[in-house]
C-alpha cells in the first residue's frame, strides 16, 4: 500500500447488496450477491473508485466483505483501481422522539478482520429490525454501536435544506429538531447528499452557521450492473463521486472527516519541478509533491537531511553524517527554483531590517521630502524677516528721541564747498531678480533633462514648446537682473568719485568749515531718522501664512501587501511642532511673535538662544532639528487595505511567510528549517497553516519542525521521522493515517513531538482518546 | 492726501507749528531745538500723504531761526513727497 499522499482518490460509501432485500422492492437487489461481486468491482474499477463500502439497510453480511478482501488482496487482481472496502451499515434511526427516521451510514474500523466483521453482524442481531418501515430509536442505535464495540464514522443522509423538517426524505433534518446541535457535538461526522444541487444548498446552510462538516456523495446503488446508478430504472445522471486526498483506509476516512478543508476539493499538484527522493544507503525516503514534514529529536539529523536535499553540504559535521550513512540526493532541479529558509535566517533578516528586501533593493520606496522642506524653509525665512522688520520698525521709532537739532547761529553760515550728502553707507544692492533667475534656470535644466529621457519622447513637442516659453521668460528676467547689476556698478563708481571729492574737501577745509559740516550732518541725521520711521510706517509687517498639510508617504503595493514609508509630517499640520522646536514656551504661536519688538526679546523667544548674536545660528539649528524630526520616516506594511502588520518578530515572520507564499515568482520548492520559530501556536493554527495550505497544490514544501500543529493540523502529506542511533540514521515515513507492522505515523508524532499527543487528540476528537 | 505744515513765528519769538491748521508743536525761545520724534509726530504720516511747508513771520523776528526750521521741515517734506508719489494709495 502507498505510504504517502500524492493523489486524490474517488470513493463511494453507499452501495447496497442483497442483504438489503427485506426492505427493497422486489428484484432490485437480487443480483447484488457475493457471487456477482465481480460485476460491482468491475464497475468500480471502470469508474476509478478506490474505496467503497457496502452499506445495507440495518443488515451486515460479513461473507461479502471477506470475499472482497480476498479478491483485493491478490497481487494481480483485475480491478487495480479498486484499493479497499470498508465495513458499514445504513441504519434507520429516529433521533428525536416523535420525528421521522433518517438514514445513518456507519463505517466501522475493522481492517476487514473476520472477527471484527462478525462483531458487526452480532451487534445487529441483538436488535434486528424485521419491519421494513421500522427504525431504531436513538437509544437502540447507540446500544447496537456499543454492542459492536468498534470505532465508527457516522454519515447522515441529508437530501434537502437542513431547516426542512417535512419528514419522509430519510434526512437528518427529518429526524431531529436541532440539526446544528447534533453536528456540532460531533455525533454526526459527515452528511451524505446525492444530487449536486443539494450539495450547493448544504454548503450554503453550513456556511451560514459556520459549521465545518464534511459532505459526501453516495451512489445508493442497489443494482450493481447499473452502477453508479440506483438501478436500471432510477438513474441519477447528476451523480458524481466524492474525492479526497486520503489513503483508502478507515483511518484515511477519519482524517478526511476531521480535516475536510485539507482532504477534500484537492487537486493534484501541478508543480512539475520537484526535488526527488533522497536515499539513506539504498533506502529511498520518498518526498511527495505536496507537504513533507521532517520530525525527530534534536540532533537526529533533520537539518542535515534538509541541507542535503538543498545541496548545502559544506559543513564538516554534515559531510560526516552524509558519509557515514551513505546519504545521497541527486538534484536535477534548478537551484533558482528553490526557496530555502534556514534556521535563524528570519531573525537575522529581521534584525538587519532586510526581511522584506527585494534582492539588492527594498520593497519600500524612497520618499522625497523636498516639497515639505521647501515649504517650511520659505515659511521660516518669511517669519524671521517679519519679526526682524517689526523689531526694526519699533527701533526706528524708539530712536527718534535720540536725534535732536538746535538752531546755532554760527553754524548756518555758508562754506565754500558744495557739500554732498547721502553718500554714507555701503549697502550692496540686493538684486530682487536673482532668486527668480535661479529658480527658472533650475526649471529649465530639469525640463532639458526630461527632453533627453526616453519616456518623454511622445511628449517631445509639448516639452519643447514649454522650453521655449520658459526660455523667453528667463531672458526677460535676465535683462532685469542685468539692469539692476548695471545700476549697481554705476552707483558704485559714482560713490567712489564722491568719496574722493569729500576727502579733498576735508583736507582743504578750515576747522570752522569742518564744524559747520558736522552740524549740517547732524541736522541731516535728524531728517534721516524721521524718514526711516516714515518708511517703516509705509511698510506694514506682513506675517506669512502657515504651510498647508502635505502628503509624505510612498506606497508600494505588492502581492496583497502595501509597503508604506511614511514621514512624520504626512497628512498632519506640523505648525505646532515647528513652533515648539523653534521657540521657547510663551512664544509658541504667531500671536506671541507679534509681541516681539526688540532683538533681546527675539533672542529670548528662540529656543536655546542666549544672546542676540546667536539668533541666526540658533534659528538655523532649531530649524534643521525640526526638519530632521519632521522628515523622519516610519516603514510599515499593510496586509490588505486596512490591517497594519505589527513590528514584532513573530508578526513580521508570519507576514513574511504570507508575503512569499502569495508571490508570483517562479520558485517551485520551499525548504524551511523550523517555520514555527517565533510564531505563536495561535498564529500557527490560525494563519501559518493556511498560508502553507494555499500553496500545497502548486509547490513542493519540505520543512523540519518540532511543532505538532504543523504536522497534524496542517495535515501533511508525508511525515519523515528520523532517529539517530550513534550516528546511524534510521528513517520512517508515511502520511498521518499510514500504519503497518513497524510504523504508525500518528504514534510517532504522539511519542516524539512535544504536544503531539494532545494535538492528535484534539483533531481526532473521540477517536484520539487512545493517544 | 495733501497736508500743509505751517511754521509761524509769533511775537513772543516762539515758533508754532501747525499741521492743517492744527497746532502740533511749539519751539520756544529758550530752546531753539527739536528732536526727530517731534518732527515725526508733526508730520503724522499716513501712506499717500504729501506735504507743503509754509512759514509766516509777520514781524520779521528771528528770521534765521525760522528759516532754519522751515528748511528742516521742507527737506523732510521733499523726501516724503518723493516716496508718496511712487506708491499707490489704497482706494
Amino acid at each position: 500500500m502507498k505510504k504517502v499522499l500524492n493523489s486524490v482518490i474517488k470513493f463511494d460509501l453507499h452501495i447496497h447488496s442483497i442483504a438489503s432485500k427485506y426492505k427493497e422492492s422486489a428484484g432490485i437487489v437480487d443480483q447484488s450477491t457475493k457471487e456477482n461481486i465481480g460485476v460491482l468491482l468491475n464497475k468500480l474499477n471502470e469508474h476509478n473508485v478506490a474505496l467503497f463500502s457496502i452499506t445495507d439497510h440495518n443488515r451486515f453480511d460479513p461473507d461479502i466483505y471477506i470475499e472482497i478482501s480476498n479478491i483485493l488482496s491478490q497481487v494481480n487482481h483485475p480491478y487495480q483501481s479498486v484499493k479497499a472496502v470498508l465495513a458499514g451499515v445504513e441504519f434507520d434511526v429516529i433521533l428525536d422522539e416523535g420525528m421521522a427516521k433518517c438514514h445513518i451510514i456507519t463505517i466501522f474500523d475493522t481492517n476487514n478482520e473476520v472477527d471484527k466483521l462478525n462483531m458487526i453482524k452480532a451487534g445487529l442481531q441483538t436488535n434486528l429490525l424485521e419491519d421494513k418501515q421500522g427504525a431504531y430509536t436513538k437509544n437502540d442505535f447507540e446500544k447496537i454501536l456499543k454492542e459492536i464495540g468498534l470505532d465508527a464514522i457516522l454519515i447522515a443522509s441529508q437530501r434537502k435544506d437542513i431547516s426542512n423538517q417535512s419528514g419522509n426524505h430519510n434526512s437528518l433534518s427529518d429526524s431531529t429538531q436541532d440539526v446544528e446541535q447534533i453536528i456540532r457535538v460531533g455525533y454526526i461526522n459527515a452528511l451524505e447528499f446525492q444530487k449536486p444541487k443539494v450539495e450547493g444548498i448544504l454548503l450554503n446552510n453550513l456556511k451560514a452557521i459556520s459549521l465545518p462538516i464534511t459532505l459526501f456523495s453516495g451512489s445508493d446503488c442497489h443494482e450493481w450492473a447499473s452502477y453508479p446508478y440506483h438501478d436500471s430504472r432510477n438513474q441519477n445522471r447528476e451523480f458524481h463521486h466524492s474525492k479526497a486526498k486520503i489513503l483508502p483506509t478507515f483511518k484515511g476516512l477519519l482524517m478526511a472527516v476531521t480535516s475536510p478543508e485539507t482532504r477534500f476539493n484537492c487537486s493534484d499538484n501541478t508543480n512539475t519541478s520537484i526535488i526527488s527522493s533522497p536515499k539513506i544507503k539504498e533506502q529511498e525516503i520518498p518526498l511527495v509533491n505536496g507537504i513533507n514534514a521532517i520530525i525527530g529529536e534534536n540532533g537526529s539529523g533533520k537539518t542535515t537531511l534538509l541541507k542535503l536535499i538543498n545541496g548545502k553540504t559544506s559543513e564538516p559535521h554534515v559531510q560526516k553524517l552524509i558519509l557515514d550513512n551513505m546519504l545521497d540526493a541527486s538534484r536535477t532541479i534548478d537551484p533558482q527554483r528553490i526557496k530555502y529558509i534556514e534556521q535563524g535566517q528570519i531573525i537575522k533578516k529581521f534584525n538587519d531590517k532586510t526581511l522584506f528586501s527585494a534582492g539588492e533593493g527594498s520593497n519600500f520606496i524612497e520618499l522625497d521630502s523636498t516639497p515639505f522642506k521647501d515649504a517650511y524653509l520659505v515659511y521660516s525665512e518669511k517669519l524671521r524677516k517679519s519679526i526682524e522688520a517689526q523689531i526694526k520698525k519699533q527701533e526706528s521709532l524708539n530712536s527718534l528721541c535720540n536725534h535732536r537739532i538746535s538752531f546755532e547761529p554760527g553754524m548756518v553760515s555758508k562754506n565754500y564747498f558744495v557739500d554732498i550728502a547721502g553718500n554714507e553707507g555701503n549697502e550692496g544692492i540686493n538684486n530682487p531678480h536673482d532668486k527668480a533667475l535661479t529658480d527658472i534656470t533650475r526649471l529649465l535644466n530639469s525640463l532639458n533633462a526630461l527632453l533627453g529621457d526616453e519616456y518623454f519622447i511622445p511628449y517631445k513637442d509639448k516639452l519643447e514648446l514649454a522650453f521655449q516659453e520658459l526660455t523667453s521668460i528667463k531672458d526677460e528676467i535676465q535683462q532685469k537682473c542685468n539692469a539692476i547689476n548695471y545700476e549697481s556698478n554705476v552707483k558704485n563708481i559714482m560713490r567712489s568719485c564722491v568719496d574722493d571729492y569729500l576727502r579733498k574737501i576735508k583736507e582743504n577745509s578750515s576747522a570752522k568749515d569742518r564744524e559747520i559740516r558736522e552740524y549740517n550732518k547732524k541736522k541731516e541725521q535728524v531728517a534721516s531718522a524721521v524718514m526711516v520711521a516714515i518708511k517703516f510706517t509705509l511698510e506694514d509687517v506682513s506675517w506669512p501664512s502657515e504651510p498647508g498639510i502635505l502628503e509624505g508617504v510612498t506606497k508600494n503595493p505588492k502581492q496583497g501587501f502595501s509597503f508604506n514609508r511614511e514621514a512624520t509630517y504626512n497628512g498632519i499640520s506640523m505648525i505646532e511642532k515647528f513652533y515648539s522646536k523653534m521657540f521657547n514656551q510663551g512664544y509658541s504661536s504667531l500671536d506671541k511673535l507679534h509681541t516681539i519688538y526688540t532683538f533681546e526679546e527675539f533672542s529670548e523667544a528662540i529656543r536655546g538662544c542666549t544672546s542676540k548674536s546667536d539668533i541666526n545660528s540658533k534659528w538655523s539649528e532649531n530649524f534643521n532639528k525640526f526638519i530632521a524630526d519632521a522628515i523622519k520616516t516610519n516603514d510599515y506594511i499593510m496586509d490588505g487595505a486596512s490591517q497594519q502588520i505589527g513590528n514584532t518578530l513573530g508578526e513580521m515572520s508570519l507576514s513574511y511567510y504570507k508575503f512569499f507564499t502569495q508571490d508570483d515568482q517562479d520558485w517551485r520548492v520551499l525548504i524551511v528549517d523550523q517555520p514555527e520559530d517565533n510564531i505563536s501556536n495561535y498564529n500557527i493554527s490560525r494563519k501559518l497553516i493556511s498560508y502553507f495550505n494555499g500553496i500545497r497544490d502548486k509547490k513542493q514544501i519540505i520543512f523540519v519542525t518540532h511543532n505538532p500543529l504543523l504536522v497534524v493540523n496542517l495535515d501533511v502529506d508525508n511525515v519523515i521521522f528520523i532517529k539517530n542511533s550513534n550516528g546511524k540514521l534510521e528513517v520512517r515515513n508515511g502520511c498521518l493515517e499510514y500504519e503497518d507492522e513497524d510504523t504508525n505515523i500518528l504514534d510517532l508524532v504522539a511519542e516524539n513531538m512535544d504536544g503531539g499527543k494532545e494535538t492528535i487528540e484534539k483533531r481526532l476528537k473521540v477517536y484520539g482518546k487512545g493517544y | 492726501m495733501e497736508k500743509v505744515i505751517n511754521l509761524k513765528m509769533c511775537n513772543d519769538q516762539s515758533i508754532k507749528i501747525y499741521l492743517d491748521d492744527q497746532e502740533k508743536h511749539i519751539i520756544d525761545v529758550q530752546s531753539r531745538s527739536i528732536d526727530a520724534e517731534k518732527l515725526y509726530n508733526v508730520f503724522d504720516f499716513t501712506p499717500g500723504d504729501t506735504y507743503i511747508v509754509l512759514s509766516e513771520n509777520e514781524s520779521d523776528i528771528d528770521i534765521q531761526v525760522l528759516e532754519f526750521f522751515t528748511e528742516l521741515f521742507s527737506d523732510i517734506a521733499d523726501k516724503v513727497n518723493a516716496i508718496s508719489t511712487n506708491i499707490v494709495t489704497p482706494e
